[in-house]
């Protein structure tokens, strides 16, 4: 079944109108990318659907497992399943990881009527998750990001992911700045996480990463539109033609 | 009963006046004449106004209309053992408990190599100790609250570690104004001395036990000898009733180290004035400071640090959090003296205002006579992160949590610095269930 439906989208911030009528359905056991040019609207998209405040919709809705989201709250569409990989994750002096995580598994727990996971269990969870992204022991005390390299810092946000199992995973330029063992071992890591259950839509700016995350469907956003979609494929168009193909290509479509 | 005036000078001078005239004979003694020259500098200048630099922010005119009886030589009270047992600290068991400005032996308890005994005791029995530290750093001149504990405190707490004294365990200092029979204003007079070699560490708290306002005015003098550690710790966590003026002076002698950790959670009004004056090389000075203000708290903070002397180091962090319509205030001065060359002196002050009705003053000065330092100082306020409540949010966290758990991450680099354990855990516990976790 369709686990996100994003209908005729529009979001604002300030009187800057980025997101012009976007269209985008994503079924369980997908991968999709979205790939365009700075500024089309790629990571508007992203915090849009996870819920940031910053943006104002003004057209359009945001359908979860049927359910409209439009207007939940950040905490609880996470709560419902969404995942947002940040592009820059958010550096937090004086919470550990452990702590972060601890509250986080067990706000969506008990958003779902579970117990608490037991100290044992939670521990267990840390260690089975972190090896999953080469995250060593050291790294549960100490503060969220803070002091983190780059690619830490999405190996973090990988490893947070692995922890919260979410349905629908939105990674908003993981790739972006990771130097080839970091891209690599991410991949690893939203490869194994990949199942029939789950989706990911990955945004990005590179081919690359679609090496190895091999994505069901490619979608090509321009000026705050999805302009085309297509298979992997097209990702290797786009690498070759340049971004200006597809925009030229939209226009030509737009005036026929 | 007689009357004492409606305004908070004439209820002081009168009830001074009421003392006096049972004095008789002994009008003529030492004591008396210091008692004398405190309340007539206290005539003289009547309570601060927003005039006056270092009260600039907090007025305190409120005290004209608090309607008390100043009777300076009642000990009667009603607090008991239980009370007490409330107050304590799971793990310190050396505590000394003073009421309405007097030291109680039957509800303190202890068992240190430190000498503890009431200050009212130390006058008559430790004349030495007396005639070298009482009322020799407190500054009766520039703060009027210190001139009237000088004035109208008889008893309080003396503490002394002999010269190579190591005491491990903390003495905590349970300060209890007991308002249950009507409001009162109350002043109790510290002396620690710490000789030389010696290792202590001292934590107070202060506490108002009944449905009027009880305020508080404790002045606490500190001799910090060569090469000497003091660990001084106040928790203020009082009631809606608890004002609270503290003075605190120490003086520290060369390659000493004084760590003055103040931390405020409650309380309708807190002033803290905490200084210190160097007499010697390599001395360590540290002083860290926590806030929360909520609903209408006010809490002052006013510290001073004195480089007299060269080679010295001193280091201040204080943060606030400021909810409601709490008013917070720093107010951080250094002095670096001529003599005081190859000084470091950091100050840091910073704060979260939580709401638009909350506010904060921070103020630091910076006053160097000598040419080869290094100070520098930074203040800063600003509001929640909302980049990290987002990240958490979009974790599952509710906002509430996220907020509590921002927050206490911002007081626990001040919460670190302490280093007893049972106090730095139940300090921590505190923080938390303010923050409803």
């Amino acid at each position: 079944m369709s686990l996100l439906k994003v209908e005729n989208l529009q979001a604002k911030i300030e009187d800057n109108q980025i997101l012009k009528g976007l269209n985008l359905e994503v079924n369980a056991g997908e991968v999709h990318a979205i790939m365009g040019p700075n500024g089309s609207g790629k990571s508007t998209l992203a915090s849009v659907i996870a819920g940031r405040e910053d943006y104002e919709i003004n057209g359009g809705r945001i359908l979860f497992e049927g359910e409209d989201i439009t207007d939940l709250e950040v905490h609880e569409r996470a709560q419902k399943g969404i995942f947002l990989a940040f592009q820059y994750p958010v550096e937090i002096p004086g919470v550990s990881n452990a702590n972060f995580m601890k509250s986080s598994v067990n706000a969506i727990r008990k958003a779902r009527g579970e117990e608490p996971l037991s100290p044992k269990d939670f521990l267990a969870r840390m260690r089975e998750k972190s090896a999953l992204v080469e995250i060593d022991k050291s790294f549960m005390s100490r503060a969220v990001n803070e002091g983190f390299s780059g690619g830490e810092k999405k190996r973090n946000e990988i490893f947070q992911l692995a922890m919260l199992e979410p349905k629908l995973a939105l990674l908003d330029e993981t790739d972006s700045g990771l130097d080839i063992d970091a891209l690599k071992i991410v991949s690893h890591g939203v490869n194994a996480l990949r199942n029939e259950n789950n989706a990911f839509v990955l945004i990005t700016h590179y081919q690359r990463l679609l090496n190895y995350i091999v994505p069901d469907f490619v979608h090509v956003l321009a000026d705050g539109k999805i302009v085309k979609s297509g298979g992997k494929e097209l990702a290797l168009e786009l690498e070759e033609k340049g971004y200006d193909w597809v925009k030229d290509h939209a226009v030509e479509e737009q005036t026929a | 009963m007689p009357i004492q005036g409606n305004n908070f000078k004439e209820r002081i001078l009168s009830g001074f006046d009421i003392y006096e005239n049972h004095l008789n004979g002994h009008k003529d003694s030492t004591q008396h004449k210091v008692r004398v020259d405190a309340i007539k500098h206290f005539e003289a200048k009547g309570l601060p106004t927003l005039k006056n630099e270092l009260w600039k922010y907090t007025n305190v005119g409120f005290l004209n209309g608090l309607d008390f009886r100043l009777d300076i030589t009642d000990t009667n009270h009603s607090i008991t053992a239980e009370d007490i047992q409330k107050l304590k600290v799971d793990g310190i068991d050396n505590y000394v408990v003073i009421v309405n400005g007097f030291y109680s032996k039957e509800l303190s308890s202890f068992d240190t190599s430190l000498e503890v005994k009431s200050l009212k005791s130390a006058l008559s029995e430790n004349k030495e100790d007396i005639d070298a530290h009482f009322n020799k750093y407190l500054k009766n001149d520039a703060n009027v609250f210190s001139s009237l504990n000088t004035a109208l405190s008889f008893d309080g707490v003396f503490i002394k570690a002999k010269k190579g004294l190591v005491e491990e365990n903390p003495l905590h200092i349970i300060n209890i104004v007991d308002s249950r029979s009507g409001t009162q204003f109350k002043q109790a007079r510290n002396l620690i001395i710490a000789e030389d070699n010696s290792d202590l560490k001292i934590y107070e708290t202060n506490h108002t036990i009944g449905d009027n306002i009880g305020i508080s005015n404790i002045s606490t003098e500190i001799f910090v000898g060569h090469n000497t550690q003091l660990e001084h710790i106040k928790f203020q966590n009082d009631t809606d009733n608890g004002i609270y003026f503290a003075q605190s002076e120490a003086k520290q002698e060369r390659d000493s180290n004084y760590t003055s950790n103040t931390i405020t959670l409650n309380g309708k009004f807190v002033r803290n004035d905490l200084g210190t004056t160097h007499n010697g090389e390599n001395i360590e000075t540290h002083y860290y400071g926590y806030y929360y203000g909520s609903g209408r708290n006010l809490i002052d903070n006013h510290t001073m640090v004195d480089h007299a002397t060269p080679h010295c180091e001193s280091n201040e962090l204080y943060k606030g959090v400021l909810g409601d319509s709490s008013i917070g205030t720093f107010n951080g001065k250094i002095l670096v003296r001529p003599d005081a060359q190859k000084t470091n002196a950091y100050q840091s002050s910073k704060n979260v205002l939580l709401t638009d009705t909350a506010k904060v003053n921070a103020k630091p000065e910076l006053e160097i006579y000598a040419d080869d330092v290094k100070c520098s100082h930074g203040s800063s306020t600003g509001s929640i992160d909302k980049d990290a409540l987002f990240y958490l949010q979009s974790r599952g966290i509710l906002p509430e949590t996220a907020k509590a758990l921002l927050l206490l991450a911002y007081s626990q680099e001040i919460i670190d610095k302490i280093s007893v354990e049972p106090i730095r855990d139940y300090i921590a516990r505190q923080v938390e269930l303010k923050f409803g976790m």
